[in-house]
């Protein structure tokens, strides 16, 4: 057997090699455990550093939540005995995740931006990540003069050490003005990042995907396929981006390439309905629902997809348009009114009940 | 009023050779190049032209060494001399009407300046290939100023450059450093590289491209392409693989790594671009799961970016790479069918990759699985071995999980297979759709319903022993059984499934939170249908001391060996503790102590 740090330092290692998903979290996951079943607590610590991060990317932010509220615990109970930058990092990550959970209420999500951003002062930050966080929570709950705000604040106040990458910044001003719908903005936004003049671990993975929406309100198809061609071939292949494939379904439902738009609903829906993210999931189902509208104006009466197990409709093998257009309709209702309910507004039923819009900026451009 | 920038040339340079260039040796390749897209212009002029580049180094005692460049290309006439050799970045070389972008290699004018990193002179004559125009001399210095007359010396068609070895840099001007240079850039260029030193004349490029040779038979062509990698990349491959692409223009051999890499290490393939040395660094030119090879290719039709270590984007760029990956597929398929055992140290080699592979890929999948090897209750096998045995896929998602239940289900006579290493559970369960085999994970907690129940009687002497269980394991959310099962050594097994794990990692961050953090924790854990058991505990009636525990009556003594036995049974699966169970497991070792001491005293 060997040595206790060995056999974690060679798990992490492995994991290290390995992309974000299930399987590298799996291996961080069993690295944490062995270090708590030895109760080794600065081995802990840094392994469960790492299983935020791996849990962050690997579309698991239940997970990193946990791991998260017990590294802060033990930094609070011995402040000297731990590095405090990395759990600084990695609070970002945090919430920039805690809105997609609905069960967690609007009061404690500001607790916990009140919690950060001492935090920050007291790390001596200038607090630009501080609000380029608020501004994508305010995004995330559908709270367009929040995130303005927060968008001016974070615009007049300068990075620091803490602050996101250049290239995360820019692809949350993509974005930020597509949720403001000024699409030409949001295009310009995107430029650099298309140029690929920035790029950082999820950029520009998130970007292409970002532009795809834009550019079709723009009238510009060709673009938003171009995107989708570059974009998908980045992610396709991953369990995550789960949203990212969202959008790509949207977009080809638009352009008419209806066949390759199924044939995303089929490899990717399994994964969202694994999915812990109900945010994830609200945007996956929306464009399959937008798809399936589609199809039925077609005439289509079945959707040719493998059925996944969890999803349990009965019967048929291949499941009729209307069946699984109520089976959405269901979810879809059911993740907007807890969204709401907790933000206090009406942004995911109007998204819901609105979704037919979309069908305005539709322009066929087939891909070969 | 307008003003324009003033440049200083000196600063220029230097910014070049520090920062923009890799190292002082790029003039050979500026040089080349330059003399290359001269070739293929006049190429354009006069059909079949049979390009010529010559070099000639001197050195004379006593004086700096120098070196000529010739190339029998388009030449320049005046105006162009003024126009693309002495403004910079503006490149003779962008595209026309009519001509692609990618008809040229050098596009961004700045090629000759890199002279000035090693040489403090640039003298160039050259002649237009264009009808009516007189020879030039070019005489440049780095302080920016340059001479241009017309001479009236009766030159071919064609450049030569001309550079003088500045102090310090005269190692770049040896000849051997020179030659190797030169191939290092041009080996594999069409047209002859001769390069002279005194007496000595050689063509430098005599074999060019491994993949343009003709050969006798395919055993000789293996054995250049072999040498050949051995040759640029200094390692003796497994296999070389013949790489082609319409799309891209593209040919040339990937190399199969005599080592293993991992999934995130920089894929460095080295690739030329219309036959001159581009890069040996590219990353996005093969299929990401092409991790186990590493390329030599020439691309005609493909656009690099500013930095050459990568190719645009592009529509072309995509049809390239899945056509590359076509390649690849091939060969592996190939040798499934005529070298297993190849195939098999491939596999061995690269597991991690073809693994990888093989989740994404089905057609892939189908081809390989058979040879993947898996760890199962009864040792290691192939999943082909496994599959002749087995119509089912029984499989255990984590290594903890499997170490508990393998021992059970070794005792009882069912095989499972672990599928907690890296990419084995997501192999093992495309098994359902790919190969039509039922697939099912075996659930710890599912598990133990397959165990004996006890006689009727027998129930009756665990009723007391169970009721005791229940109420000290409430408090843990852990529901107790007793069964009968082997091994009969093993006292009690405890089972939890993910959904459980992931409740017992939320508990254990829970019981330190502050109340800011207790509250997001209680938040998260709130689901659709709230579980109020995570856990099972499965006591073996077959076990002596838990057959001996059940006629205990003794309470005290009864719960604590219940807490131990739970303790035991979570140690044993790997379960970290929580500070609750810590506790427990303090104040229960200091009591068995306490006990044994009583007993003694008595």
């Amino acid at each position: 057997m060997l040595e206790l740090s060995e056999q974690i330092k060679e798990l992490l290692e492995e994991a290290e090699g390995l992309e974000h998903g299930p399987v590298q979290l799996a291996l961080v996951e069993r690295a944490v455990e062995i270090a708590d079943v030895h109760n080794e607590l600065d081995v802990s610590f840094h392994a469960r550093v790492t299983l935020v991060e791996a849990a962050i990317f690997g579309d698991r932010p239940d997970i990193a939540l946990i791991a998260f509220s017990w590294l802060l615990s033990k930094f609070d109970a011995e402040p000297d005995r731990f590095d405090s930058f990395e759990l600084l990092w990695s609070y970002k990550w945090i919430l920039g995740h805690v809105a997609l959970f609905p069960t967690i209420p609007k009061d404690r999500i500001d607790d916990l931006f009140d919690d950060m951003k001492l935090r920050y002062k007291a790390e001596g930050s200038t607090l630009h990540a501080y609000w380029t966080l608020r501004r994508d929570n305010a995004q995330s709950m559908g709270d367009k003069a929040g995130a303005k705000k927060a968008h001016a604040k974070m615009l007049s106040t300068p990075r620091d050490h803490l602050s996101n990458c250049l290239a995360c910044v820019q692809d949350g001003n993509v974005d930020l003005h597509v949720f403001l719908n000024d699409d030409a903005a949001a295009i310009q936004a995107a430029k650099p990042i298309l140029n690929g003049k920035m790029s950082c671990s999820v950029v520009p993975e998130c970007t292409y995907a970002g532009a795809v929406l834009p550019f079709l309100r723009l009238g510009n198809a060709k673009r938003a396929m171009e995107c989708f061609a570059s974009g998908y071939r980045l992610i396709g292949r991953q369990s995550t981006f789960l949203p990212q494939k969202a959008k790509y379904i949207v977009g080809l439902t638009l352009t008419d390439n209806l066949s390759r738009a199924v044939k995303l609903l089929d490899r990717h829906l399994p994964e969202a309905l694994d999915s812990v993210d109900p945010s994830a999931k609200f945007e996956f189902y929306l464009a399959a629902r937008l798809l399936l509208e589609k199809l039925a104006e077609n005439g289509k009466k079945t959707v040719p997809i493998r059925v996944p197990k969890k999803l349990e409709l009965g019967g048929e093998s291949k499941p009729t348009v209307a069946v699984l257009t109520g089976w959405l309709d269901t979810e879809l209702q059911g993740l907007a009114s807890a969204f709401d309910a907790r933000n206090g507004n009406k942004s995911f039923a109007k998204r819901v009940r609105d979704f037919r819009t979309m069908f305005e900026y539709a322009k066929p451009y087939p891909m070969t | 009023m307008d003003h324009k920038f003033q440049i200083n040339l000196g600063g220029i340079i230097d910014l070049l050779s520090n920062h923009l260039y890799s190292g002082p040796e790029v003039f050979v390749r500026e040089l080349m190049q330059n003399a290359t897209d001269a070739i293929t212009a006049r190429q354009r002029l006069e059909q079949g032209h049979v390009g010529d580049i010559r070099m000639e180094i001197h050195h004379a005692k006593g004086k700096a060494p120098t070196v000529m460049m010739s190339d029998n290309g388009i030449g320049l006439t005046p105006e162009e001399v003024h126009t693309f050799l002495a403004t910079i970045g503006l490149s003779s070389k962008r595209a026309l009407d009519g001509e692609s972008q990618t008809d040229y290699i050098g596009q961004f004018g700045i090629g000759i300046l890199s002279c000035f990193v090693v040489s403090d002179a640039i003298t160039v004559y050259s002649k237009s290939a264009k009808a009516n125009t007189s020879a030039v001399e070019w005489k440049a210095k780095p302080d920016g100023t340059y001479t241009l007359k017309e001479i009236d010396r009766d030159l071919e068609p064609g450049t030569q450059v001309w550079l003088t070895a500045k102090p310090g840099c005269e190692e770049h001007f040896e000849p051997g450093r020179v030659k190797e240079l030169a191939k290092h850039f041009g080996g594999l260029l069409p047209f002859p590289i001769r390069i002279s030193h005194g007496k000595v004349n050689q063509v430098i490029n005599e074999h060019g491209a491994p993949w343009r040779e003709k050969y006798k038979n395919d055993r000789e062509r293996y054995k250049s392409y072999l040498d050949f990698g051995r040759e640029i990349f200094e390692a003796d491959f497994l296999d070389a693989i013949p790489l082609k692409s319409k799309a891209g223009d593209v040919e040339g051999l990937a190399y199969v790594l005599p080592y293993a890499v991992t999934l995130t290490s920089k894929r460095a393939h080295r690739v030329y671009l219309k036959n001159m040395l581009l890069s040996e660094n590219v990353e996005n030119l093969l299929p990401d799961w092409a991790f186990f090879v590493k390329a030599a290719v020439n691309a005609n039709d493909l656009r690099p970016t500013a930095s050459r270590e990568s190719f645009y984007e592009d529509a072309k760029l995509q049809t390239a790479r899945e056509t590359l990956g076509d390649c690849l597929r091939t060969y592996l398929m190939d040798l499934a069918e005529k070298d297993t055992r190849k195939l098999d140290r491939i596999i061995s080699l690269h597991s991690m990759a073809i693994k990888s592979l093989a989740t994404t890929d089905d057609e892939f999948y189908r081809l390989v699985m058979d040879w993947l090897v898996f760890e199962t209750s009864q040792g290691e096998m192939t999943f082909g071995d496994y599959r002749k045995q087995h119509d089912v896929v029984r499989y255990v998602p984590t290594v903890d999980q499997f170490r508990q239940v393998s021992r059970v289900s070794q005792a009882h006579g069912q095989v499972v297979i672990n599928g907690g290493y890296t990419y084995d559970a997501e192999l093992l369960a495309k098994a359902e759709a790919l190969l039509d085999m039922t697939t099912e994970v075996v659930d710890p907690t599912a598990l133990s319903q397959s165990f004996d129940e006890l006689e009727l009687h027998e129930q009756d002497t665990v009723a007391e022993f169970l009721r005791a269980a229940e109420t000290v394991l409430k408090p843990f959310r852990c529901e107790p059984d007793v069964k009968k099962y082997k091994p009969k050594e093993l006292p009690a097994l405890y089972t939890t499934n993910t959904e459980g794990r992931f409740f017992r990692s939320l508990e254990q961050s829970k019981e330190i939170a502050n109340p800011l953090w207790s509250g997001v924790l209680d938040n998260l854990g709130k689901k659709d249908k709230p579980q109020a058991i995570f856990a099972h505990i499965c006591f073996n009636f077959e076990n002596p001391l838990v057959h001996r525990l059940c006629t205990v009556k003794d309470r005290a003594i009864l719960h604590r060996s219940i807490q131990m036995l739970y303790l035991q049974s979570l140690l044993l699966g790997h379960h970290p503790l929580s500070v609750k169970e810590m506790t427990l497991l303090n104040e229960g070792l200091l009591s068995l102590i306490e006990w044994g001491i009583g007993m003694k005293e008595s």
